[in-house]
């Protein structure tokens, strides 16, 4: 084997190691092998027998991800649009204003937010816990649609305008195809913001609001490392499989259209 | 013009509707309706409960015991909110300024500082207790006042639990058992002791022993909150938790946060001496398997503290009615039975035996705490009153300043 | 790029759609001021509350709290901008098959941070070698060194803290930086080296220009992100210094009305340092962007 060849199999090795390591840890710290203890199923069978309270708290964490995602999709594409479109020099500040939500440290609104949502009725609900996240996430999404709409040719639409068709025909037809891997890759940033927050869930859902990681946290802060780990299994595979999903599906939508992929 | 105008009545009309389909309960209502009336009105209710989630065991009692008896007998549903009683007075504290008539709380678990501040801020429910069946079954003598407070109806017995501290005895066959020995022990073994830092419950707790130590007995305290003879003896206690602070785990440059921690020191061996406010916990953790069998707990010669615990209603709990069949169950023979098996929590039941029938009594008198916890006569004859509220947060407060602070 | 300009009517009503965000973050950051000057925190007009800048400004806790927050961010920062660059320089040269599997790199990307909090208390926590090589204390300890020192710049749980943050983000400065680098011609780098440059000549010239400014856009949002998040240091961090985010958690949730105040200034002071560093970004960018239309 050539000298390159070696050294790139031990890069490969060292990410390999470096990057798998974690995940086999929680593998069998979730079996509960580790040293002085009897390897169990405790863990895993904890959780078959609280399916109620884990798979609530893991329907509730994916319903406000996707939704975010829907909602964040819906806020931006219109701005993004006027963002891409536009080039006076103001834009580039009102973009980086746009922009710096997902930068500041969420704590430091977070908690203004909080005592306004008590005023409005707002916490330890769903919507309250929605639109938080939103607010943090949306800020990957738009950025990805400006991208997007910024490699879209105007002429297209106009094309497509002067052969008469609508203005939501317009976006369906001949923008939102070349929207779609952006937007994918936006919503699978907002969606993994949003699925794996802590700290805005439970101060906006005040734990009344179900939520994956304030399922996981007491068992991490309490040290039961077995159920922790094994959750954190099931965390680690939800978003893993949703992308599969997701790539599936663009590619098929994509070649539907006759885009190539 | 004339649709417009039916269109403002229909409004008008729908809103008054939605806003009495929203209105909290009447309270009258609970509170003078027959118990089984109450019963009847909470079946296929959601009962919120928030109390601290800091120990696995609790919560796995609740989420299972607590929550399958209560929709098999009663047809509530539980949902357990993880909170600390801090916390929850904070958050009721909130609402209440944001006039949030309607919250999402309907049963707390709270005592001591936490009872008096959410008292003082008019955070709570009642009174109620007299509509309780099963508060005829405790000693009014004894459950009438928390930590000094009075408790006026608006709080209900839950438990009583006494502070005991839990060691290896294969790793020490002695353990101290006054706070001079305790304190000649951690300045031999450095590295080997610490307690949670306040305002941490336990924490909190370990500190006062320490005060009742230093200033000559807990007596003095009783009478209220009196702020020059605190001043005057707590310089004393931050003295000495200066002093030993190179001694402590990490050299006291660091304190476990919270109780949690301090069992993960404790389990890893980290540390020699464990703390907890549930008299036969240790046993269940021997049980579950996270503790050796050989763990022991002790309480000093001086006494412990010993302190009852109670659930109370939210002002704005939206099932009142549902609050208040699950705290009566909570207090019932049945429950605080399996409440008091080490197992499940481990801490002793605040029914006055003398009260229950033969069956139930029985069942109490022969119950197994296990090898790891002491006799009950032992901890009866050393245990210490809890000292007024005030001081709790005073303590906390200085605490942080004085020693935390402190460089 | 297009030059053509939308109508005016247009450009006004396409930002409708993110008025509430905008109102949301406004109105959330002004109750956070008007709280930290007292105002609004009882709705009891009797009791009036005292600012709460004299309270953290003269307070040396409230210094080092900040400093050790400053301090923990630069240290997983810069660890993380040089791993995660190398890593992306690394990726770069695998053939494709390799470089499938080497995708792994993107798994702390997915995880949740309390996850890597987890991870990192399996690896690091109790008395194991790594804890031991890992924790600074015993680090420095068993060189023979005076711990007081260490605690000042390396009090416990900094070790815990800066692993989890480098293991959460340096991936992400690799995902930043290889996105880059895919782009860049390899050929540059072929003709610069048979005209004679040497290794390091190449670096600067070549390598550092494209490198730089994803890196340091990686290295911004890093760097703001570990300052002042709260999900690693609750479950990781030490008692003494705080993180801020912690300090202002608990004097939120377990302190009465009157520490309100002095909560709601930190958030301030830390808002006023975020944005700082947000809009030395902007203008980065800004720079960046330039240079690329002069090429």
């Amino acid at each position: 084997m050539s000298r390159p060849g070696v050294l790139n199999f031990g890069v490969l090795i060292v990410v390999l190691v470096f990057f798998t390591l974690p995940v086999a840890l929680l593998v069998l710290y979730s079996l509960n092998v580790r040293y002085g203890s009897v390897p169990s199923l405790r863990a895993w069978l904890y959780l078959a027998g609280q399916y109620r309270t884990f798979g609530a708290a893991l329907v509730s964490s994916l319903a406000y991800g996707l939704s975010a995602v829907a909602l964040v999709f819906a806020a931006c594409v219109i701005p993004a649009k006027a963002i891409a479109r536009s080039s006076r020099s103001g834009t580039a500040v009102l973009e980086a204003v746009l922009l710096t939500p997902a930068l500041l440290p969420s704590i430091t609104f977070a908690i203004g937010v909080h005592q306004l949502f008590i005023r409005a009725g707002l916490v330890d609900t769903w919507l309250g816990v929605l639109l938080v996240l939103s607010f943090v996430a949306y800020p990957y999404m738009l950025r990805a649609l400006i991208a997007a709409y910024e490699s879209i040719d105007p002429a297209y639409e106009q094309c497509a305008r002067n052969l008469g068709a609508g203005m939501f025909q317009t976006f369906r037809l001949v923008e939102l195809p070349f929207l779609l891997p952006g937007a994918a890759a936006g919503g699978s940033v907002v969606f993994l913001v949003a699925f794996s927050d802590y700290f805005l869930v439970f101060l906006i859902g005040g734990g009344i609001v179900p939520a994956y990681t304030s399922y996981l946290v007491p068992f991490i802060r309490s040290a039961d490392y077995s159920i922790a780990s094994a959750l954190s299994i099931v965390f680690l595979l939800v978003p893993i499989a949703l992308f599969v999903a997701q790539d599936r599906l663009l590619t098929l939508v994509l070649r539907g259209r006759g885009m190539a992929v | 013009m004339r649709r417009a105008h039916r269109a403002l009545i229909t409004a008008v009309v729908a809103a008054v509707v939605l806003a009495a389909a929203c209105a909290p309960e009447a309270e009258v209502d609970v509170l003078e309706i027959e118990f089984d009336k109450l019963e009847e009105q909470a079946q296929g209710t959601e009962v919120r409960f928030a109390l601290w989630g800091g120990d696995a065991r609790i919560n796995e009692w609740i989420d299972t015991y607590v929550s399958n008896e209560l929709e098999g007998r009663y047809g509530i549903r539980l949902t357990r909110v993880s909170m600390d009683a801090a916390q929850i007075v904070n958050r009721l504290l909130s609402e209440k300024q944001a006039g949030r008539e309607r919250g999402s709380i309907d049963l707390v678990w709270i005592n001591g500082e936490n009872f008096k501040r959410a008292r003082q801020e008019e955070l709570l429910f009642g009174p109620y207790t007299h509509r309780i069946p099963n508060l005829e079954l405790t000693d009014p003598e004894e459950v009438d006042r928390d930590w000094g407070f009075p408790v006026d109806g608006y709080e209900l017995p839950w438990g009583q639990a006494q502070f005991v501290f839990e060691y290896d005895s294969a790793e020490i066959p002695e353990p101290p058992s006054t706070i001079e020995a305790l304190d000649l022990w951690i300045r031999e073994n450095p590295g080997r002791f610490t307690y949670p830092q306040p305002p941490d419950f336990t924490g909190a707790a370990f500190i006062r022993h320490l005060l009742y130590h230093f200033s000559g007995g807990y007596e003095q305290y009783l009478g209220g909150f009196d702020r020059a003879l605190y001043e005057e003896h707590a310089e004393k206690l931050w003295d000495y938790l200066r002093t030993i602070e190179p001694y402590l785990w990490r050299e006291g440059v660091t304190y476990p946060a919270d109780k949690a921690q301090l069992d993960v020191l404790f389990e890893r061996n980290e540390v020699a001496f464990n703390m907890s406010y549930t008299q036969s916990g240790a046993q269940g953790l021997i049980d579950a398997g996270r503790y050796p069998e050989t763990v022991r707990t002790f309480v000093l010669d001086g006494g412990t503290l010993t302190g009852i615990h109670f659930t109370a209603i939210p002002f704005n709990a939206p099932n009142k009615a549902g609050a208040m069949v699950a705290s009566n169950f909570l207090l019932s023979p049945d429950a605080q039975y399996s409440k008091n098996l080490p197992q499940n929590w481990g801490d002793f039941t605040i029914l006055d035996l003398s009260r229950l029938n033969s069956e139930d009594r029985r069942r109490f008198e022969t119950l197994d705490l296990g090898a790891a916890t002491l006799p009950v006569e032992v901890l009866n004859e050393r245990s210490l009153p809890e000292i007024p509220a005030e001081y709790v947060d005073a303590m906390d407060e200085d605490w942080e300043r004085e020693v935390l602070r402190r460089e | 790029m297009s030059n053509r300009r939308a109508p005016c009517r247009c450009r006004v009503l396409a930002f409708l759609p993110l008025v509430p965000f905008v109102l949301l973050m406004v109105a959330g950051i002004g109750y956070t001021g008007m709280q930290s000057l007292g105002l609004l925190v009882s709705t009891r007009s009797s009791v009036a509350y005292e600012p709460g800048y004299a309270a953290i400004l003269g307070s040396a806790w409230f210094y080092r709290s900040l400093f050790y927050s400053l301090y923990i961010a630069s240290v997983s920062t810069g660890l993380a901008v040089i791993l995660g660059t190398l890593l992306a320089l690394a990726l770069r040269r695998l053939p494709d098959r390799l470089f499938t599997a080497a995708l792994v790199y993107k798994v702390p990307l997915i995880l949740p941070h309390v996850v890597i909090g987890l991870i990192v208390l399996l690896a690091f926590g109790g008395r194991g070698l790594i804890a031991r090589a890992v924790d600074a204390i015993s680090f420095w300890a068993a060189l023979g060194l005076t711990h007081r020192v260490f605690d000042l710049l390396s009090p416990p749980g900094s070790g815990a803290l800066i692993a989890a943050y480098v293991f959460k983000s340096a991936p992400f400065v690799t995902l930043l930086v290889y996105a880059v680098l895919r782009r860049f011609d390899t050929r540059q780098t072929e003709t610069a080296r048979m005209l004679g440059a040497g290794a390091f000549l190449r670096f600067r010239c070549l390598l550092f220009p494209v490198l730089w400014p994803p890196a340091a856009t990686a290295g911004v949002i890093v760097f703001l992100f570990s300052f002042g998040a709260f999900d690693l240091p609750f479950l990781l961090g030490g008692s003494r210094p705080a993180m801020l985010a912690i300090d202002v958690f608990n004097r939120y949730w377990y302190r009465d009305l009157s520490a309100r105040p002095a909560a709601m200034a930190s958030l301030i002071v830390m808002l006023a340092i975020s944005l700082a560093f947000v809009i030395v970004y902007f203008l980065l960018v800004r720079r960046q962007r330039r240079g690329v239309r002069h090429v």
